[in-house]
């Protein structure tokens, strides 16, 4: 393989389209006029602490750590927010700028179903029109999201082109921006994207671990040694780490689907044998053939079914603050069985990784070490997906 | 060469997916293309996530990538092409592609037979000057041409026209490619904002899909690109002849010669 780049970019920028360079460079005046406003951020707090469900608990899960022959380990309870993710945490921060920033109307992508569901519920409560794209393939194995999404009133536009997946919604939601940019703002649900997208939405989900910390003090009285995140374009993990990464005796882990095997075409771990390029207006990791051709991938989660990682996520890659490695299908089904069965918590099958990577780490570590993972959604969403498998 | 033809006409720009049908089909559509009156090709290196382009050049791409079209292939073309006519080549692609493809691309590429280069998501700069990319492609001795849109602000148009070389494609629509019913009504004025700033010629896409579209865009500009229109020929597999009727009726300039007598 390998023919020498030209060069390489820092991981971020911003590669459009000149058509959407100006509605791009009047939401980064706008974000960092009104990032730092008061009236803003006491809105959105209210919002998250009256509305959505923050701060979210901190549970230590003594069954599963027992079952697993593991260390103490605890989760960060974003499945408890309001429409059941982390997704809200984005999509309230989001909605609220646009409507700062003049915009009524909202179109977002979505892959598991659940940043649309977050934006349908945003805009319903903050009065904005919204327009959700969505793959085909992604409206079949999550239809409750799909329904609901309708339910908030908001509409769905089925994407059929490419793989009819993430990766195609946000292509779609782009093309759409490019033609509507004055009226409408694109509510990106990961951190990925061209700046300042992977930067606000850090922001927006970096209310996590800024909780936690004072958290995991309280309850533990020191801080934890490792914290666990799945990875699909990265934003629940990022939110996560993010109040942690100056601490570096404490170790990040990103992970990744692994999807069926390690065959490129059936998996999405980015790191396992991605490498740089462009994608959706950003350079970073991202699966691709010798061509430079955007790979298919394949999970059996949904919204980890995308073949770039948020470029944050790819400089703490490179910088070796984060570790990325991945779970199959299989591992994080069994962790999903095994949470719901000994806990009482059906975790999505996003987060599932998390925990699956956990499983097989756990006998390993410590018995007094604390890991926490970063439950970032429930399970409901999954329920027929696990039917169709079992 | 690209910018020797400016001095003789107001060019006809037709636009190809490289690799849509096969290598022989491609080459033939574009000799027709160029018996019909078009003046400049431009090849589109198919990409798997095309986000400026509308349907008709989304499923170009993906059909072409299916069929196995690939960067060699492009250049297969574009050689082809030199071997039967001398008409400036320029290669439309993504960035992602030629960035992976490395500073050697460049290179076969302008032996190949291709004059200019168009990446539609590399913008020209970055906050320290010109994007290295574009200092590859000008040391390959080949042109880089720039977008400007409706939304360019003041600020981009001059520092876009300061690197620009040439020619300068104003993209009229806002959105994607594909065949629209007329231009923009702030079309005027986008092409007079841009004549403030730059002596370019300037040559206008994105929508053109018959005669009176594309006469209403030569009272303004020094040349237009007509995609979609032949692509969407290409898709149902068109006797290329089909492609060099479609240009001799879209071509105004000919509808102009009438009009002057």
């Amino acid at each position: 393989m390998t023919t020498t780049q030209i060069q390489t970019y820092t991981f971020g920028g911003q590669f459009l389209p000149e058509i959407l360079m100006s509605p791009i460079h009047d939401l980064l005046q706008g974000w960092n006029y009104y990032r730092s406003q008061s009236a803003f951020n006491s809105q959105l707090t209210d919002l998250f602490k009256h509305y959505s469900g923050r701060p979210t608990p901190l549970t230590e899960i003594k069954n599963f750590a027992a079952a697993i022959d593991g260390p103490r380990i605890f989760l960060k309870r974003e499945d408890l927010l309001h429409t059941g993710a982390h997704k809200i945490n984005n999509a309230l921060g989001q909605c609220l700028l646009a409507s700062y920033l003049g915009k009524n109307r909202i179109i977002a992508e979505t892959g598991a179903g659940q940043h649309g569901v977050a934006t349908a519920t945003a805009c319903a409560r903050l009065g904005l029109q919204c327009v959700i794209y969505m793959g085909v393939k992604d409206m079949t194995r999550q239809k409750p999201n799909v329904d609901k999404i309708k339910l908030l009133g908001a509409t769905v536009i089925p994407v059929a082109e490419g793989s009819a997946t993430l990766k195609d919604a946000i292509n779609e939601a782009l093309r759409d921006w490019a033609a509507n940019y004055e009226t409408t703002h694109y509510c990106l649900g990961s951190a990925l994207g061209p700046h300042p997208y992977p930067e606000i939405v850090r922001f927006f989900q970096s209310v996590i671990s800024l909780e936690l910390k004072d958290q995991i003090k309280l309850y533990t009285k020191r801080s934890p040694d490792k914290l666990i995140a799945c990875i699909g374009g990265g934003s629940n993990a990022i939110g996560f780490f993010h109040h942690f990464i100056e601490d570096e005796k404490i170790q990040l882990i990103g992970v990744e689907a692994g999807g069926e095997n390690n065959e490129l075409g059936k998996h999405a771990a980015r790191f396992l044998d991605g490498r740089p390029g462009v994608l959706h207006g950003c350079y970073t990791y991202l699966l691709q053939d010798e061509e430079g051709q955007i790979m298919p991938t394949h999970s059996i989660s949904a919204g980890l079914d995308y073949p770039a990682v948020g470029p944050d996520h790819s400089k703490l890659y490179e910088s070796g603050r984060a570790y990325y490695v991945s779970a199959t299908d299989h591992e994080a089904l069994r962790a999903f069985y095994l949470l719901s069965k000994v806990e009482g918590i059906i975790p999505a099958l996003e987060s599932s990784h998390a925990l699956g990577y956990l499983m097989q780490i756990a006998p390993t570590l410590h018995k007094e070490s604390i890991v926490i993972v970063n439950l970032s959604g429930r399970g409901e969403k999954d329920l027929e997906q696990i039917k169709e498998i079992s | 060469m690209i910018t020797r033809i400016f001095q003789t006409k107001k060019p006809f720009i037709g636009f190809i997916i490289g690799g849509d049908g096969s290598v022989d089909y491609c080459v033939d559509c574009c000799l027709q293309m160029i018996a019909g009156g078009v003046d400049i090709i431009e090849i589109g290196l198919p990409f798997s996530d095309p986000v400026a382009d509308g349907p008709i050049i989304q499923k170009a791409s993906l059909r072409a990538l299916e069929q196995g079209s690939n960067s060699s292939l492009i250049l297969e073309i574009a050689r082809q092409i030199r071997l039967k006519s001398n008409i400036p080549l320029v290669l439309f692609s993504y960035i992602n592609p030629l960035l992976q493809k490395g500073e050697t691309y460049l290179k076969e590429a302008n032996l190949a037979g291709f004059n200019a280069i168009l990446v539609v998501d590399l913008p020209p700069f970055l906050e320290k000057g010109i994007d290295p990319y574009f200092h590859a492609v000008k040391s390959n001795n080949m042109v880089p041409i720039f977008l400007v849109s409706p939304s360019t602000t003041e600020d981009r148009l001059h520092k876009i026209a300061k690197v620009s070389e040439g020619f300068i494609y104003y993209a009229c629509q806002k959105g994607t490619t594909g065949i629209k019913l007329s231009l923009p009504i702030d079309f005027s004025f986008h092409i007079n904002r841009l004549r403030r700033v730059t002596h370019l010629p300037i040559v206008t896409g994105f929508g053109i899909g018959d005669q009176i579209s594309a006469k209403s865009a030569l009272d303004y500009t020094d040349g237009f690109v007509v995609g979609s229109a032949f692509v969407n020929l290409m898709e149902k597999n068109s006797n290329p002849i089909e492609l060099k009727k479609l240009a001799q009726r879209i071509d105004p300039r000919i509808f102009r010669r009438f009009d002057n007598d």
